[in-house]
């Protein structure tokens, strides 16, 4: 068309164009009609789009930048509080994760516990509470373990938190054993601070141990760890007895008392791990 | 000489018209964007009726129906009609003042919504937004420009 338009010059050519018109209009018409009828446009667009797309891509640029221009400059206000928002969180995950890390540490003395014990020939032993004596002064409990599972007289019983007491009547499947707050009982304790030497005694209160006939200058204070210190041979040395709860100096009197919280939940156990006691080569004293 | 400059600019203002036409536009400003294919056939019909040729109406408006037509065909008609009336008119129109000319583009353009609404309307598509309608103003508005750029554009080419 255009070629024979220019061969014959700038002149319209009327007939000419007229057939191409009518001809152009007519496909142009059924074109449509067809699309209208059958709807194909969608499909031969589809088709079609890749070629288009790296012009639709060229065409975006700006209105790209355009985003990414308003997403940092106009977003600060949002952005303060969003880091804000992430201190918070960052904080109370740090207290989580504080708390998951003290209860690592408790699992992985427990686990060793239970490794120590897997290698003396006592088998391990988890037994359960059957009853609690309900004398206020005499801490006692019955547990469902005896001399037929294992359990020896003497044997150290243990709840994940703290020692719980020792075994003193055994039974052919179950066993009493003793708080250490029942009142006859004692426990040689070190303070893990200092590492100085006391003896807890029970006080039949169900979870206060007393530290009676201290030096006056004690270096103790409340907080304070005790844990057992393996002297007189039957606790094992390490674990944890108790926190001092207060400290009792009278200026009259020439020994200073402590007060401590028992670190075994002693008011509401419900399940212990049994322990063999340690036993001495030399000769035994037992309590 | 001249036919190489002309050409250059022949092509770069469809480019031009073409990624125009596709920038994306927020919903309710789409009906505004300007008809840059069909003043561009208008130019071109009056400038330079070798170049464009019903045919090329017509497939410019094939691709511009496969990029957003309502119907595959719509724009190929209203193209081919616009360059049809252009070039029919070419003599007067190419001589007229700007003013003038200005005036025949916006009465090209109506005629041309015109022709839209009707197809519009026999394809069961219903009345169009008012917007429809501001497109031969906004034509009109920027066809003086338009004018001025081609012809810049053509004319620096054809001295270098």
């Amino acid at each position: 068309m255009s070629d024979r338009t220019r061969a014959r010059g700038p002149l319209f050519s009327e007939a000419d164009s007229m057939v191409s018109l009518v001809v152009l209009v007519a496909l142009a018409s059924l074109l449509m009609v067809s699309d209208r009828r059958l709807g194909y446009l969608h499909n031969v667009r589809a088709g079609t789009l890749d070629l288009l797309r790296p012009l639709h891509q060229i065409v975006d640029w700006p209105s790209q930048w355009g985003s990414g221009l308003a997403a940092y400059l106009g977003n600060r206000h949002e952005l303060i509080e969003q880091l804000q928002q992430s201190e918070r969180e960052l904080l109370h995950a740090r207290a989580e994760a504080t708390q998951l890390r003290t209860q690592q540490q408790m699992l992985a003395r427990v686990q060793a516990l239970l490794q120590a014990s897997e290698n003396d020939p006592a088998p391990k032993l988890v037994a359960s509470i059957l009853a609690v004596d309900l004398d206020p002064y005499s801490r006692r409990f019955l547990m469902n373990r005896g001399r037929k599972d294992g359990v020896v007289e003497g044997a150290v019983l243990f709840d994940g938190y703290g020692l719980v007491g020792q075994v003193v009547e055994l039974g052919t499947h179950t066993a009493r054993a003793m708080m250490l707050s029942d009142i006859s009982q004692a426990i040689p304790v070190e303070i893990e601070r200092t590492g100085g030497r006391a003896i807890a005694n029970g006080t039949g209160d169900a979870t206060i141990l007393m530290l009676d006939d201290l030096p006056i200058n004690i270096d103790l204070q409340v907080g304070d760890v005790l844990r057992s210190s393996g002297l007189g041979g039957i606790y094992p040395r390490g674990y944890l007895v108790a926190t001092i709860s207060s400290v009792i100096r009278t200026p009259t009197a020439r020994y200073a008392r402590a007060e401590a919280r028992a670190s075994a939940q002693l008011d509401h156990i419900d399940e212990v791990l049994v322990l063999p006691p340690v036993i001495f080569e030399g000769p035994p004293e037992p309590p | 000489m001249k036919r190489s400059a002309e050409q250059s600019a022949f092509w770069l203002s469809w480019f031009a018209a073409l990624a125009l036409t596709l920038i994306p536009l927020p919903g309710e400003f789409s009906e505004l964007k300007p008809f840059w294919f069909g003043m561009l056939a208008i130019y071109w019909a009056l400038e330079a009726p070798d170049r464009i040729s019903l045919r090329f109406a017509f497939g410019a408006g094939l691709l511009l129906d496969l990029s957003q037509g309502l119907l595959l065909g719509e724009n190929a008609l209203r193209m081919t009609i616009l360059v049809y009336i252009s070039s029919r008119f070419r003599f007067r129109l190419r001589f007229f003042p700007i003013g003038q000319q200005t005036a025949a583009v916006l009465a090209l353009m109506l005629n041309d919504r015109v022709l839209s609404l009707w197809i519009r309307l026999l394809g069961g598509f219903g009345w169009p937004p008012t917007a429809f309608w501001v497109g031969p103003l906004l034509a009109a508005f920027l066809w003086p420009m338009l004018f001025v750029i081609l012809d810049r554009m053509q004319r620096r080419e054809r001295k270098g």
